[in-house]
């Protein structure tokens, strides 16, 4: 392989141009988790982050050596100060979601994110650590370009700009550009985007199963096969029982080395493009079934909603346009029954 | 149809901007989980604090190297000046509703992982109980903090079986609280200071003393 193969090779990871769908639905996915676990503060955010919470300012100096960055540590030391970041996070976490200004949103977020996490480490879990470090990389990506109020106002302009952009190629010199009217009805052209932010993502999320399963190498109740046993036995996280397979040591065991396969499939045999979907089916299942045993909020959804980032974006537009699709058909039967009704009377 | 391609990133300079972004990214959160050893040590060190600094530090060992092999609770133990006693009892996940202990994750996150084990945080959180159970009656004098705590049984043992009762009790903490302690954040204190409160008061003072001397 030449240096300028290798060079080729990296222009197409990172920057041929394609769809970003699954960047913007996982977007929406994000913001809509974020909006939920957020809300799961605000009946205890003064306990948490107030300054006369459960753990100060000074205590979280002294527990956590390195200067890390929170807006709360720059401000007054008021209760108030704190509602009033929340509700700026808040905003920001709604708009991110609808994508207005859709990086600027991820940029206030972050911060906001940041500074309640810094503020008090202690009560989160790896999926607020996830949620952040995935809003950090979503800065600087094409997370607006479409499902956005962002793309709404940019395809309002952009069949007339692209359609002019060539025409005005098209020109010899000394041509000029004539006036005239455009059909807006006309299809709109595809959006592409580089996709660093997106594989970055990826590789973000694939290091997360990486790490798991590594850091579990070490744990003898992983490779005899007891680590579901004693996972479950954790009565903080107890949810629901699974009868008949975990009445058993056998159950167990095959529920225990599945974990660590599925986990290593997902950070290693994702990348194989025929498998990856097959990967992604397992992950879910093992996903929802440590959600329907295991007490772990957002963690497990959040898993789920990134897995939509290795899609092919074809598969992505076409989910999202049968969503719409439903959608539309809904309104207009709910519409044709008005006017039925309406036409009776 | 001609697409519709981000035009600004054709330029090198950003475009190696980048791929430098993407190199120092993954080099360094592959080094920040990476198990400790002398040559991750030497790579990571200059960048450690800005990593702490801007909110990308991670760590993923959900679960791992073993899960947890035991149980424990919480309950403090609070007494007043008038002699009394209150138990409180920190929530326990397993005796909550499913929404409940849904919406009150970040209860067992601090109690299970954090609080437990870190004498660290035992003074605040002390203070915060002691000031929970404040009343106009009475105040605290005393906040106790008891763990009760049971192993889990081996799995040759425990099939079919409920967890065992939490029997092991230990006292682990003792405070005595100061009558600062149970004083709200210092703008509610100003808040209550204020010119306008302060004149409210006064005026219900004596009004409440005019209505006791017309009894």
């Amino acid at each position: 392989m030449s240096f300028q193969d290798i060079r080729a090779l990296w222009y197409r990871m990172w920057f041929q141009p394609q769809s970003p769908a699954p960047l913007c639905l996982f977007r929406i996915l994000l913001g809509l988790l974020l909006i939920l676990s957020s809300l799961l503060w605000l009946p205890d955010l003064q306990t948490w982050f107030g300054y006369d919470g459960i753990v100060s300012v000074q205590t979280m100096e002294q527990f956590e050596a390195s200067n890390r960055f929170s807006i709360l540590f720059w401000l007054p030391p008021d209760n108030a100060w704190v509602s009033k970041l929340y509700v700026i996070m808040m905003i920001a976490a709604v708009t991110f979601t609808l994508g207005l200004r859709a990086n600027f949103s991820a940029l206030i977020l972050f911060l906001c994110v940041t500074s309640f996490h810094h503020r008090n480490l202690l009560i989160f879990n790896s999926g607020h650590t996830l949620m952040r470090v995935c809003l950090f990389l979503m800065m600087f990506g094409p997370i607006g370009k479409m499902y956005s109020i962002d793309s709404w106002f940019a395809n309002w302009h952009r069949p007339r700009f692209a359609e002019r952009e060539a025409e005005r190629d098209a020109l010899t010199e000394g041509e000029e550009l004539e006036p005239r009217t455009i059909d807006v009805a006309q299809p709109l052209p595809p959006i592409l985007c580089r996709p660093w932010t997106q594989n970055l993502l990826r590789f973000q999320i694939a290091l997360v199963y990486a790490q798991s399963t590594l850091a579990k190498m070490d744990g003898e109740t992983w490779w005899n096969g007891t680590a579901v046993y004693y996972a479950n036995r954790m009565e903080d996280f107890s949810k629901f029982p699974i009868p008949f397979i975990f009445d058993r040591m056998l159950g167990y065991q095959i529920a225990t080395w599945a974990t660590l396969a599925i986990e290593i499939a997902l950070w290693t045999l994702i990348w194989v493009k025929e498998l990856r979907y097959y990967v992604l089916v397992l992950g879910v299942l093992l996903h929802l079934g440590i959600d329907w045993t295991m007490n772990l909020p957002i963690f497990e959804h959040l898993m789920i909603a990134s897995y939509v980032l290795f899609l092919k974006p074809e598969d992505v537009e076409c989910f999202v346009n049968s969503i719409k699709y439903t959608f539309a058909k809904v309104l207009s039967f709910r519409r044709y029954n008005q006017h039925q009704t309406l036409s009776s009377n | 149809m001609q697409s519709h391609i981000d035009r600004p990133i054709e330029s090198p300079l950003r475009k190696t901007v980048i791929t430098l972004f993407i190199i120092f990214y993954i080099m360094s959160v592959i080094l920040w989980v990476l198990p400790w050893s002398r040559t991750r040590d030497f790579f990571i060190k200059p960048i450690t604090q800005q990593i702490y600094y801007t909110g990308i530090w991670q760590g993923f060992a959900v679960f791992a190297p073993d899960p947890r092999k035991e149980n424990y609770r919480i309950y403090a133990t609070i007494r007043y000046d008038d002699g009394t006693e209150k138990i409180w009892h920190y929530p326990a996940m397993e005796k909550l509703g499913l929404f409940e202990r849904y919406c009150k994750e970040h209860w067992r996150k601090y109690g299970n992982d954090c609080l437990n084990g870190n004498n660290l945080l035992w003074p605040d959180f002390a203070r915060w109980v002691a000031r929970a159970n404040d009343e106009k009656s009475k105040h605290p004098l005393t906040v106790a903090l008891t763990r009760t705590r049971a192993e889990t049984m081996p799995p040759e043992d425990g099939f079919g079986k409920p967890n065992p009762e939490q029997l092991e009790k230990y006292q682990f903490y003792l405070y005595r609280v100061l009558p600062e302690d149970l004083k709200q954040t210092s703008q509610e204190i100003l808040k209550q200071t204020s010119p306008e409160v302060l004149q409210q008061n006064s005026s219900n003072d004596s009004k409440r003393n005019r209505h006791e001397d017309s009894k």
